[in-house]
């Protein structure tokens, strides 16, 4: 159930890497937000920023080359930026993530057990060891996994992909988190298995009432599983919108463009894809960052950068066609 | 927005210097680096222009002259004199051109043959000749490396090219494993494979495909061996198996000056500091090289 | 286990073949070359009936491979390695004497390198970029750069000459009743000689340390970039984002998997080790194996050069095995692969 306490909120994040070559600016001022209970897709092609956002959130970005910037990142009311050390805690209380490769996610040298113990005693040391056990052994038959047992004693080379990501969806469930974010959990799994753990999700997050940003290639399941969802182009949201809204409906240039290239079993079959290529954050277009490539391109979008506009019925589009029709549907 | 067509013709057709510019600005913004640049070049000058530069050229030979024997560091002589009055800076300087030469030298018996050895067994690999090769890398670096070197170097009559050659016994094995492994990830990029489908000899593979690409680590390495093998050199002619008396070597000059210290200081010191200082710089530069190719620190 | 068991075997067995292979080498290298060790022994002034006796007694005047098999039955039946020209008695007794003097030295800086390596390295990588990084990298890079033998001389004008703090060299006489391992620091300990174990200790420490230095410098750089590459892996944000506790993560998370290079590397500095250690014994005066070793091998000493030549064989490839292993224990990875 979707409240409308907003859970996370991001404001005008700017998020930078140093570089040998100089700065990448990736995230140029981005917004976002997650109410409770509510399934958040984000979507967008490779190096459009995704990864970046879901880690700065989860205060995970490596800070030597990376640096944030300005903006906010409000969690439970509260701007995690601002003090550094009660933002990280309240982070790591409330927020898990789950990665695309769940082969690098795993140390190597450790075995699943160890893993999963190592979470469930840093949250709190005084649990007695059968305890333990019990969660762990509970936590991997959440996630539909066969033989607990022998899979808690093995390291994560004897384990199948599906596994694998099965282990890291348990093992980021261990403690009870308000947010989960999910970057490409299925990208590096075969076809065949992606659906399983993607149901999964699906089913782990609505059971408990968390709420979850999923970032995936897969749109077909990003609509069938978000409520709402953003979509991203070179660090900057073109488009938002409840679900179903934006894929019968896409408003932005470039939405339209991603849909368009996505093969169909209906109609066009494949497509062309969207000309030309995404800009270098070294030296970014200075106003739309999608104009170069837009079809509709006009000279106020190479100028500056579009404001959000927010239309009705929760659409926003970053997108100067949309500049009249602020407060209606075209 | 769009490149016009001749300019990006242009910067296709200069792909080598280009990459030559980019390496050289990525090696250049360590200052440290540079350092070693200009440390290894200098000490190559000062080693060619020894019997120039040095004050007393003719003390790197037969020399006496007890009057200023165990002369403290002086204007006139700046780093003292030994106990036959020889100054050591002059010797110092010909000890330089021996340690330059006996790296130069080591490197020059076996690199090649290391690399060939690796190549010939990484190209036929899981045949005879693979395992023929690979297990008298194992015999050759059973034992530490300076044992092997002593050893050898001692059987024949213990001198410049004999320490060389000792010392090259135990170092072209390391180059087999590097060109052996650097040929087996190579094997499977496609372009090698393309070249055997399409028929190409034996040989033609091996220098013309594979090896240019090994080129690099093992170029790294060579930077980054000279050091260690200056060390093992005095190291050995520490213990009297280099350069022969009267000629000086670096270490040597420190074993000689042993017996005066501590009040003769100078007569160990300086030549250590310059031993120091030889392998300073190519560890700088071999570091230097490795960060611009990006190898793993081994 | 199983596996383990096997695997350790098979490595026995192949580096006794190897050995086998060397000692063979390097007694035709000896036979090969010209020159006459024997009459260098025995100096100008001996007659040539002593010396063609002694030249037979040594199978010197057989066939290569005569002389061989007579070797090896010497050392498979009686332990025998037959007589040194230089100390003009067995090799074996010359070897249960000095050997257990340098096992002493070399552990004690086997253990220090090990130590302070890894050590220094962990604070190196952990306060990267701090000013005590960058002192320990300087200092580190001096260590890399310093020839043994002067690293030994520094310290000996420091700390002997200058501060008289330690002993310029020598070890303290080793009472006969008290040979246990013949290894004087621990044999003292073990009898509760402490007095003597003091000293003994006392004498081994700065020998111990110039022998060990440059390779603590070189294992710390190891571990540290072996560490800073670990530490943006994916597997340790992920234990990071899930709520593993900090100092877990670095004590276990980080080390386990940043041993693996380290031990790695490791085995080539006991290599250096014992290759340098000749230099130390000499400079310190120290009564041990290297320095005997050195002697043999100036005055061309056959059967002294084969023995040496085993023994260090025997130790760097037994230190090798117990090397792969434990890396095979830190990595799953080696342990569960098929073998090839």
């Amino acid at each position: 159930m979707v409240t409308e306490t907003r859970l996370l909120e991001v404001e005008n994040l700017h998020v930078f890497y140093e570089v040998y070559e100089g700065v990448l600016k990736v995230l140029n001022g981005t917004n976002l937000y997650v109410r409770r209970g509510e399934k958040v897709g984000l979507i967008g092609e490779a190096g459009c920023g995704k990864t970046t956002m879901l880690k700065g959130i989860a205060r995970i970005l490596p800070m030597p080359p990376a640096q944030i910037g300005d903006g906010r990142i409000c969690f439970k009311g509260k701007d995690i930026l601002d003090d550094e050390k009660e933002g990280v805690r309240m982070v790591r209380k409330g927020v898990s993530m789950i990665f695309q490769d769940p082969t690098a996610s795993l140390n190597p040298t450790l075995t699943v057990r160890t893993l999963m113990s190592d979470v469930l005693k840093s949250e709190d040391p005084h649990m007695p060891k059968a305890k333990r056990n019990a969660s762990m052994i509970e936590a991997l038959e959440r996630v539909a996994m066969p033989s607990a047992q022998r899979v808690l004693d093995s390291y994560s080379i004897q384990l199948s992909g599906g596994m694998r990501q099965r282990v890291c969806i348990a093992m980021a469930l261990l403690k009870d988190v308000d947010l989960l974010l999910a970057d490409e959990p299925t990208t590096s799994l075969d076809v065949t298995i992606e659906e399983q753990i993607l149901d999964l999700l699906n089913d782990l997050v609505a059971r408990s009432q968390k709420s979850m940003i999923l970032v995936s290639h897969a749109l077909g399941s990003v609509r069938k599983m978000t409520d709402r969802v953003y979509v991203m182009y070179a660090g900057d949201i073109a488009e938002s919108g409840p679900t179903k809204d934006v894929f019968e409906r896409p408003l932005h240039p470039y939405t339209r463009g991603l849909f368009e290239a996505t093969p169909k079993l209906t109609g066009a079959g494949v497509s062309d894809g969207i000309a030309g290529e995404i800009p270098s954050y070294l030296e970014p277009p200075e106003g739309c960052r999608f104009s170069p490539r837009c079809p509709k391109g006009m000279q106020v979008c190479l100028e500056k950068k579009p404001p959000i506009f927010a239309l009705n019925n929760r659409r926003e589009v970053a997108c100067y066609l949309y500049a009249s029709n602020v407060g209606s549907i075209s | 927005m769009e490149m016009n067509e001749d300019e990006s013709h242009q910067q296709r057709a200069r792909p080598r210097l280009d990459r030559f510019k980019r390496q050289w600005h990525k090696f250049s913004s360590n200052p440290l680096s540079l350092m070693g640049l200009a440390v290894v070049i200098l000490l190559i000058l000062a080693a060619i222009l020894a019997k120039v530069v040095a004050p007393h050229p003719d003390h790197s030979g037969l020399f006496l002259d007890f009057s200023n024997a165990n002369q403290a560091p002086s204007l006139r002589y700046l780093a003292g004199t030994d106990e036959y009055g020889r100054d050591i800076l002059s010797r110092m300087l010909v000890g330089l051109r021996y340690s330059l030469g006996i790296g130069l030298l080591v490197l020059a018996l076996s690199v090649p043959l290391g690399v060939l050895l690796g190549a010939i067994a990484g190209h036929y690999r899981h045949t005879w000749v693979d395992t023929a090769i690979m297990r008298s890398t194992d015999l050759f670096m059973a034992i530490p490396p300076l044992i092997l070197a002593l050893v050898v170097c001692a059987m024949f009559t213990p001198g410049y090219f004999f320490a060389a050659l000792g010392i090259a016994t135990a170092w072209w094995p390391w180059y087999t494993r590097l060109t052996y492994s650097l040929f087996t990830s190579l094997s499977n990029e496609l372009y090698i494979k393309y070249a055997e489908l399409g028929g190409a000899t034996h040989w033609h593979i091996i220098l013309k495909e594979t090896l240019p690409n090994a080129v690099s680590p093992i170029f790294t390495k060579m930077s980054l061996d000279m050091g260690m093998i200056i060390i093992i050199a005095s190291s050995m002619s520490f213990v009297g198996l280099g350069v022969q008396p009267p000629k000086p070597s670096l270490g040597s000059m420190v074993a000689e000056g042993m017996k005066y210290l501590p009040e003769y200081w100078w007569i160990s010191v300086f030549p250590a500091m310059m031993v120091v200082l030889i392998v300073l710089g190519f560890n700088l530069l071999g570091d230097g090289l490795r960060d611009v190719f990006a190898i793993e620190e081994i | 286990m199983q596996n383990m068991a096997l695997f350790i075997l098979r490595r026995i067995g192949y580096g006794l073949l190897v050995l086998l292979s060397l000692s063979f080498v390097v007694l035709s290298f000896i036979r090969l070359i010209p020159g006459d060790p024997v009459r260098m022994s025995l100096g100008p002034t001996a007659s040539e009936k002593v010396v063609r006796e002694v030249r037979s007694e040594l199978y010197l005047d057989r066939p290569i491979p005569v002389q061989y098999f007579y070797w090896l039955r010497g050392v498979l039946r009686h332990g025998d390695f037959g007589k040194s020209l230089f100390t003009h008695r067995a090799v074996s007794k010359d070897i249960a004497e000095f050997l257990p003097r340098s096992m002493e030295l070399a552990a004690c800086s086997a253990l220090l390198i090990l130590v302070f390596g890894v050590l220094l390295g962990t604070l190196s990588a952990l306060f990267r970029d701090t000013w005590l990084d960058n002192l320990l990298r300087f200092f580190a890079y001096l260590g890399v750069v310093t020839p043994p033998y002067a690293i030994a001389i520094f310290f000996l004008l420091l700390f002997a000459f200058y501060w008289k703090f330690f002993p310029i060299g020598g070890m303290p006489a080793f009472p006969e009743e008290l040979r246990v391992t013949g290894m004087l620091t621990f044999d003292a300990l073990i009898e509760g000689r402490f007095p003597l174990f003091f000293d003994s200790l006392w004498h081994l420490i700065l020998p111990a340390v110039s022998l060990s230095l440059g390779s603590i410098a070189y294992q710390a750089r190891i571990h540290r970039s072996s560490m800073i590459d670990n530490i943006n892996k994916d597997y340790i944000s992920f234990a990071r984002v899930v709520g593993v506790r900090k100092t877990t993560l670095t004590l276990k998370h980080l080390m386990k998997p940043s041993f693996i290079p380290t031990l790695t590397i490791f085995g080539l500095q006991v290599a250096a080790l014992l290759g340098n250690a000749f230099l130390i014994e000499v400079i310190f005066r120290y009564p041990g194996f290297s320095r005997y070793s050195l002697q043999v091998i100036m005055t061309k000493d056959p059967y002294g050069i084969v023995a040496v030549t085993m023994v260090f064989g025997i130790v760097f490839a037994l230190v090798n095995i117990l090397l792969d292993v434990g890396v095979a224990w830190l990595d799953p990875r080696v342990r569960l692969q098929a073998p090839e």
